[in-house]
């Protein structure tokens, strides 16, 4: 819990106040952007900037609530990120490359992606465990499951589209 | 001009990028970026990667460099535009307050309804075990319910009485008259007006089982912050996630709810046709050998010493040694166990271990004796039958754990027990839960994080093995002390260290 007298002595400046106020808060809003993001690279830089932003605006905006603060904030800037590289992507101006509904809303019911996953057939089961959720190299699953690297491409592949499907 | 890819090859980047934690290309079709957003929902399942050595460090450095730099500049246009989104999203609004108001004064008006309830923990990491999940099926009128397990067990309450039926043995078991804690499923109205009760915001919509709902998140004071899903047509609550503790998340959703639902009358009645009660079944407490003999109409066998219980029936007599159960009764039928069930011989016959059970014939009776796994369990199974022979891998299945944690009294545990039965720590039904809250309550046992936690598969519904893969333990043992059925709270007994 953050101590509304110290959000307001990092808004009148105290320097102090400032790291402690990040010390404190810091791992929960990596957490809720790694969860968004899924690479730590994305939520290191994500983090830092959302900080960046809200400690500047501070003086203005101290009484709302800091965490809800940093999490809007972390927020709009995925959002905006996205909204970039879907510009840069675009193959042509007709295609969409992202649908319109709001990217960050992947992070679906976990519950139901569990369940998903038990619907799909052994192998691409497999596949999804080995590749996704143990993060082994594409060699290695090829390796354990006995198929070619090709193979797992293909079957992965189907297992996302497969999954996806259950899961819309 | 980016190089064109076939999309298997462009997924399996993708992948490989996200594996190595490190930002990802965007998908070049909207096509692949529907596949994205699948991975990285499947990805949620995986406990979050820390993030780099120093990473504070540096975020200190850069935040509070930038923040004295730009003291007093003016806001950019995206920070005034994400502003807008926070106030809206945080200040209270009438609006927002009717949500949860709408849900309680629904909740009021649903006392009869049908439903399929399901519970489901989930844990970090990709154990085999990170995702568990009970379906039940529910019927409420009033303040009488009924609930279903797998067609096996019902468990009925109507306000004075309560029992449960065993449904393959046609049996009616009476039970203590006080209700059950499950979260949502028996009373509406309860956690809907807990959500009126305490601070309360709209934080989205979610589809939950097909159907639209408002998110709701409730935070108690002095409490963690909890969510609950409300119906947008039918205003009830539908959804309830407890907080995120210890790496588990346990959540209760109604898959199907049909409000004003029919309900069979018979469903209340005490002793259908064709079940007979256990109530004169119970057995008594007797203090002596004789006493045992004179009640189940044969003398046991006792191992070495007179046990701290003993509870004798016709034809039956259980004896409780510490951790381990002693069961002797006049046997009625060959003794018969599954051929991949036999691990040795005892008496002449074969020895049949199921879970920390063993079980084989001796004379005329039928000789079982459970417990957790450990040397004093196949130690008073050879004190009955001293010419027990078990395989090499038998042998080790059984090993003592390490420590033995002493159990609390009696009186304690049944302190605990009518805790949670009044739907406060509830995480005591969950061995897994019961050992994490155990070791971080120890310094010299605390897991480091992202630890991942199995509930061994030779776990029975009497006895938990919970495995850890790093940290000082490496075992712990559970057992249910008080009731052996899903309501019984669990306690530990033991631990291996690594």
């Amino acid at each position: 819990m953050i101590e509304e007298s110290l959000v307001a002595r990092a808004a009148r400046g105290d320097r102090q106040a400032v790291e402690q106020l990040c010390r404190q808060s810091w791992r929960q809003l990596y957490a809720f952007v790694y969860q968004k993001v899924q690479n730590r690279e994305e939520a290191e830089d994500v983090t830092q900037e959302t900080y960046i932003r809200v400690l500047r605006a501070l003086p203005r905006y101290g009484s709302i609530p800091f965490h809800g603060l940093l999490r809007t904030v972390a927020l709009n800037l995925i959002r905006d990120r996205w909204r970039k590289t879907r510009g840069i992507r675009r193959l042509t101006p007709e295609v969409e490359v992202f649908p319109t509904s709001d990217p960050t809303d992947h992070v679906a019911d976990r519950d139901l992606v569990a369940r998903a996953l038990n619907l799909l057939p052994q192998d691409q089961r497999q596949v999804i465990e080995l590749r996704i959720l143990q993060g082994l190299s594409t060699a290695e699953t090829a390796r354990r499951m006995g198929r070619t690297e090709a193979a797992v491409r293909t079957l992965q592949y189907r297992a996302v589209q497969a999954l996806r499907e259950v899961l819309s | 001009m980016t190089e064109r890819q076939s999309p298997e090859l462009e997924l399996d980047r993708f992948i490989d990028d996200l594996n190595r934690e490190e930002q990802p290309e965007p998908p070049s079709s909207p096509e692949m970026a529907g596949l994205f957003r699948t991975v990285r929902a499947v990805r949620s399942l995986r406990t979050q990667a820390e993030p780099s050595s120093g990473f504070e460090e540096r975020l200190l450095h850069r935040a509070g460099r930038k923040w004295l730099l730009r003291w007093g500049a003016l806001l950019e246009a995206g920070l005034v535009a994400a502003l807008v989104v926070v106030m809206a999203l945080l200040l209270p609004r009438a609006a927002r307050r009717d949500e949860a108001a709408a849900m309680a004064q629904a909740a009021a008006r649903a006392t009869r309804y049908h439903a399929q309830y399901l519970v489901s923990i989930m844990r970090d990491g990709t154990a085999a075990d990170a995702y568990e999940e009970e379906i039940l099926h529910v019927w409420v009128d009033g303040n009488r319910y009924a609930y279903e397990k797998e067609r096996a067990y019902r468990t009925v309450y109507t306000g004075e009485l309560k029992w449960q039926l065993r449904i393959g043995e046609r049996l009616v078991v009476p039970l203590p008259a006080v209700r059950d804690r499950l979260p949502l499923a028996l009373n509406l109205r309860e956690e809907a007006e807990k959500a009126v009760r305490h601070p309360h915001r709209l934080i989205g919509h979610e589809r939950v089982w097909g159907r639209e709902a408002a998110v709701i998140e409730v935070t108690p004071p002095g409490e963690e912050a909890y969510r609950i899903w409300m119906d947008q047509e039918s205003r009830l609550p539908i959804k309830l996630a407890l907080p995120k503790r210890d790496g588990v998340q346990i959540t209760y959703t109604f898959m199907k709810l049909e409000p004003d639902a029919a309900i069979d009358p018979a469903l209340f009645t005490y002793r259908p046709e064709g079940y007979r009660e256990a109530s004169h079944d119970l057995g008594q407490v007797v203090f002596t050998e004789a006493e045992a003999e004179a009640v189940a109409g044969f003398a046991p066998r006792v191992a070495g010493h007179l046990p701290r219980n003993m509870i004798a029936r016709p034809g039956q007599v259980h004896m409780v040694y510490g951790d381990a159960i002693v069961t002797q009764a006049l046997a009625t039928s060959p003794f018969a166990p599954a051929q991949q069930n036999v691990v040795g011989t005892a008496a002449g016959g074969p020895v049949e271990q199921v879970g920390y059970r063993l079980r084989w014939r001796q004379g005329n009776l039928e000789m079982a004796v459970e417990g957790i796994g450990g040397g004093r369990l196949v130690g008073l199974a050879r004190r009955l039958a001293p010419d027990l022979t078990m395989t090499p891998e038998a042998e080790a299945f059984f090993q003592r754990p390490e420590v033995t944690v002493p159990v609390s009294p009696d009186d304690e545990l049944g302190r605990l027990q009518a805790q949670v039965d009044q739907g406060h720590e509830t995480w005591r039904l969950d061995p897994v839960l019961t050992a994490m809250e155990f070791l971080s309550s120890r310094p010299d046992l605390r897991p480091p994080s992202g630890v991942q936690v199995t509930r061994a598969a030779e776990s029975t519904e009497h006895l938990a093995v919970v495995s850890l893969d790093r940290g000082p333990v490496q075992r712990v043992y559970l057992r249910r002390l008080l009731r052996q059925n899903p309501t019984g709270i669990w306690t530990i007994v033991g631990y291996d260290r690594r």
